[in-house]
């Protein structure tokens, strides 16, 4: 999910705020930052916890393909 | 008050630091000590931050002055790759490891059956693209040493001393480059010194960033509310970004964090175990959250305080010495040096070892006489020439600073670069992906995407009358209109880096995909491409094995004395020969030994170089077990395919006939339906002419007499017999061809069906005919419906009686029997059935005479249906004594002629 819900978040959802080009009154910079640095820590969360959720599988697998040096 | 010596007295000793550091740390690992900090997690994820160069210290806050929040895009893109596509990384580190390459291009190269063309090819790309990213540290550093020079020259030699400051910098890199970049060949070619002192660096980058950040927020602003405060009043208040410049600079960026070759330096060569990269997924888009966290609020502060015309992109530095804080002023100064040296140093080694892998190397092996046998250390040929690459990288860099001026926002410069390492996605990803990617595909997507990245990104970046002329600008590329570099194909209105990402990199897959789909790979790329795509099913070993020769073994050695050195080789050959049970004796060169060897020329020489030096010495290439069964496994899927194709095919060629044939069928079934109409309405039209023209005259004619009354009414009573009889012939064929008859069977005696049958006839006949008979051969006994089969017989007679034209007509009925069946023949004297009408004689309204008193033609075409569905059969035969009709019936008992007497 993280890919996606990344890209829709980080990429989609700001092409969709009106700007300083068009009628409507463009979002505040202030709000843009506080959108953009929570989905940040989100994001980082979410893979913090999806490293300790796999870290020990992750650790077999590479193991067992004997890939370190 | 931080004083120009100052300034420098304090770089060297930073820079002495750093050497100090590198030095330790290679020499730690030679001796096989630090591991837990050389090879860990944290080490790798520093080295990540190689991607925050000077653009990002110093350029991050001029773009977020100049475009607002648009600067977080360079951060966001590789957060969403590590974040979300850490996997496709590690698929990229796997193969990196299994085949052992040592760059970017030597991955592509790899991919695509080793080809030095596509090596050369990205290799060269890579310089031309980084050139201005080099370029841009050195500006970035001169710019800050200018800051620093103008407070202490009063400004008045201080473009001479921004311009040694450059000529300087450059030549400290170059120095440290060469020092710990190409101190030896080392295997897997991982630089721990290196990548320690870039691990340094990011630490001393952030520190300061953050510092002059906490510095703004709560040393000038007041507070967090505050800072927001200042945000929200600033010039750069709102959202002005475009949607589509949004969207390309994500992508741009998430491409750059893959093909960057210093990126895939840190990432993929110097990886020392597949698990740090999945603690860089969150610690890596940590580390630029908060090298980003900052960036606004020092951009909105420096709009406000700083005096207009200032640089933004010097606000990290101007903000704090315009507070009086020199100290923090200084330690801005170091963290904008790290970022700049460290990316030149890792883009440097990259590029190097690119260069000198993929076209110094293959040239030298071209033009040496003798090419690998050739006696000598081919060591200082390959450290000579990544010291010379290292040289000629950083003084294009150096030389495109003095070409643009040094005058360029840096983040305008980045994304050039960005822009054109980007073009090696689509072959990067296809060829991990994709098997169906071939070499031929590879070239044609990374050409047309260079070719039009240089045209539209670039080459524009010069500005008019530089590299293109302004006519070029304003009319397009001999003055054809859809050729303008930055309205490519008419498409005008479009962000020029819109534009450009936009054309190059979709024209690129474009090319990619197609291409690819219209070649055919080599075998070696077909084994290559099956090794990297299943690189987690084997990454135990190179895509290929050789056949060797004992004799090649000492060559082999000598060889590889002069790549690895004289210990390592002999340590190599020795640890391989005891692992054969050989003492005292070089091994064997197995298939497997020679892989191995392989491998570990290509961590120095790289890939293609590799295989090249080895292929002289051995010449002949083999396939390993494993090897074959891909290409058997790919193969058979390929045979697989096209039998199934074949079966498919054969089956819809089968399909067609028989609709084909239906469609005949279908046909001619509608033109009997037509011509069985028109003889129905021909046949029913005649007789009802016929009544009601007599009718008519016997209604209006008065003087008829009573014999033509009488006559008239006999021809309206005969008709409407004929009409009557008609219809009844038409019900009976249609009861019999849709099998609704009943039929009564039951044991009867043929004698006694013939002997009603010719009764019959004869007694609806006028005509007299000679009927010839042997009544024992008639005494056989049938299980069947008497009825229907004494109506075929009195069918049969009468046709007899009606249509034989001889003097003295003789009709003979004789019976046989053969076997199971009875035979009946009914013979006649006369001139038979014409040969050309003998095949219609069965079918409906089939009628040979044309005397007035002829039936419809439906006669025999019923016998056929009754003895159809009697179970036998009815033919005409052509004899010499004349027309013959037999009649075939199958003699049974009771249970089978029931079964047999069932409606067809």
């Amino acid at each position: 999910m993280l890919p996606f819900l990344g890209a829709l978040l980080w990429v989609v959802v700001p092409t969709m705020w009106p700007n300083g080009a068009e009628a409507e009154p463009s979002v505040a910079l202030s709000t843009a930052l506080w959108y953009v640095f929570s989905v940040w820590l989100l994001a980082i969360t979410a893979s913090f916890a999806l490293w300790r959720w796999t870290r020990d599988k992750i650790g077999v697998d590479v193991a067992a393909s004997g890939s370190k040096d | 008050m931080v004083t120009l010596n100052l300034l420098i007295a304090v770089c060297l000793v930073y820079v002495a630091g750093l050497f100090l550091v590198a030095f330790l740390a290679e020499r730690a690992a030679l001796r096989g000590r630090g591991g837990w900090l050389l090879r860990s997690p944290l080490v790798y994820t520093l080295s990540l931050s190689i991607y925050c160069t000077a653009w990002t210290f110093y350029g991050a806050v001029g773009y977020a002055a100049r475009s607002g929040l648009e600067y977080v895009t360079i951060y966001l893109g590789p957060s969403l790759v590590m974040i979300g596509w850490w996997w496709v990384l590690r698929r990229l580190v796997r193969i990196g490891r299994a085949q052992r390459v040592t760059s970017v291009a030597d991955l592509i190269s790899a991919r695509y059956g080793k080809s030095n063309l596509l090596a050369v090819m990205v290799t060269i790309m890579a310089v031309v693209g980084v050139t201005p990213y080099i370029a841009l540290q050195l500006q970035s550093v001169t710019l800050s040493v200018s800051i620093f020079a103008s407070s202490d020259t009063g400004g008045g030699s201080e473009t001479q001393i921004t311009e040694n400051a450059a000529f300087w910098v450059a030549a400290g890199l170059a120095l440290f480059t060469v020092l710990f970049g190409t101190r030896n060949l080392n295997a897997n070619e991982r630089h721990h010194g290196v990548v320690i002192a870039v691990a340094v660096e990011a630490v001393v980058k952030l520190v300061a960033l953050l510092a002059v950040g906490v510095f703004v927020v709560w040393g000038v602003s007041g507070g967090l509310a505050e800072t927001l405060d200042r945000i929200d009043a600033s010039q750069i208040a709102t959202w002005e970004t475009g949607g589509g410049r949004w969207t390309a600079l994500i992508v741009l960026s998430a491409a750059a964090l893959v093909c960057l070759p210093r990126m895939f330096q840190v990432m993929v060569v110097e990886n020392d175990d597949e698990r740090h990269l999945q603690i860089a997924s969150w610690a890596f888009p940590l580390y630029l959250m908060a090298m980003s966290l900052f960036v606004v609020p020092i951009a909105v502060v420096g709009l406000e305080l700083m005096p207009a015309g200032t640089n933004p992109d010097l606000y990290v530095l101007t903000v704090p010495l315009s507070q009086g804080q020199n100290g923090l002023a200084m330690l801005a100064f170091l963290g904008g040096f790290s970022s700049a040296t460290s990316m030149v140093i890792v883009a440097t080694l990259a590029l190097s070892t690119m260069m000198s892998n993929h076209i110094f190397m293959p040239i030298w092996l071209k033009l040496a006489e003798t090419g690998a046998h050739q006696s000598g250390d081919v060591r200082d040929v390959v450290i000579r020439a990544r010291r010379l690459s290292i040289l000629l990288i950083i003084s294009l860099g150096y030389l495109y600073y003095r070409a643009s001026g040094g005058s360029g926002a840096l983040a305008a410069i980045g994304l050039i670069s960005f822009g054109g390492v980007a073009q090696f996605l689509p072959a990067l990803l296809g060829g991990i992906f994709w098997r169906g990617a071939t070499r031929t595909g590879a070239v044609a997507g990374l050409s047309i995407g260079f070719v039009i990245w240089l045209y539209t990104m670039l080459l524009p970046s010069f500005g008019p009358n530089a590299a293109l002329s302004a006519a070029v600008f304003e009319n397009g590329l001999l003055g054809i209109g859809f050729l303008r570099p930055e309205a490519l194909f008419g498409i005008t209105g479009l962000d020029p880096v819109v534009h450009a990402v936009w054309w190059s990199l979709s024209l690129n897959t474009l090319f990619f995909f197609v291409v690819s789909i219209f070649s055919f790979p080599t075998p070696l790329e077909r084994l290559q491409g099956a090794q990297f795509v299943n690189v987690f099913d084997h990454s135990s070993g190179p895509a290929h094995g050789w056949s060797a020769s004992e004799g090649g073994a000492e060559d082999l050695m000598i060889m590889s004395q002069r790549i690895l050195g004289a210990s390592e080789a002999q340590a190599f050959f020795v640890a391989h020969a005891l692992q054969q049970g050989r003492v005292g004796v070089p091994p064997v060169p197995t298939p497997e030994f020679v892989q191995a060897l392989e491998r570990e020329l290509a961590a120095s020489v790289g890939a293609a170089t590799a295989n090249a030096m080895i292929g002289q010495i051995i010449g002949g290439q083999a396939i390993s077990v494993e090897d074959l069964m891909a290409v058997a496994d790919e193969s058979a899927q390929i045979l697989e395919y096209s039998s199934q194709l074949e079966t498919k095919s054969r089956q819809l060629t089968e399909t067609a006939r028989e609709l084909s044939r239906a469609n005949e069928k279908l046909t001619q079934l509608s033109l009997q339906k037509d011509s069985f109409l028109s003889q129905i309405s021909h046949e029913l039209r005649t007789p009802m002419t016929s009544i009601r023209s007599f009718s008519e005259i016997l209604r209006d004619v008065e003087e008829l007499n009573p014999t033509e009354k009488t006559r008239y009414a006999s021809i309206i009573h005969s008709e409407a017999i004929r009409l009557t009889r008609l219809l009844d012939d038409l019900l009976d064929l249609s009861v019999l061809e849709n099998g609704q008859v009943s039929l009564n069977a039951r044991q009867v005696n043929l004698r006694d069906v013939i002997e009603q049958a010719v009764t019959t006839a004869q007694a609806s006949s006028s005509r007299r005919m000679e009927i010839r008979r042997k009544p024992r051969a008639e005494e056989v006994i049938l299980f069947t419906d008497a009825d229907r089969l004494a109506q075929v017989f009195i069918n049969l007679v009468t046709n007899a009686i009606k249509y034989c034209d001889a003097a003295g007509p003789i009709l003979t009925i004789a019976v046989r029997q053969q076997e199971e069946e009875v035979i009946v023949r009914f013979t006649d004297n006369g001139s038979g059935i014409p040969a050309d009408s003998q095949s219609l004689i069965f079918e409906k309204f089939a009628r040979l005479g044309s005397g007035e008193g002829d039936g419809a033609g439906l006669g025999l075409a019923i016998c056929r249906e009754i003895i159809t569905r009697l179970g036998g059969e009815i033919r005409y035969v052509q004899n010499e004594t004349g027309g013959s009709f037999e009649v075939r019936l199958v003699r049974t008992t009771r249970q089978i002629a029931t079964q047999r007497l069932l409606p067809v």
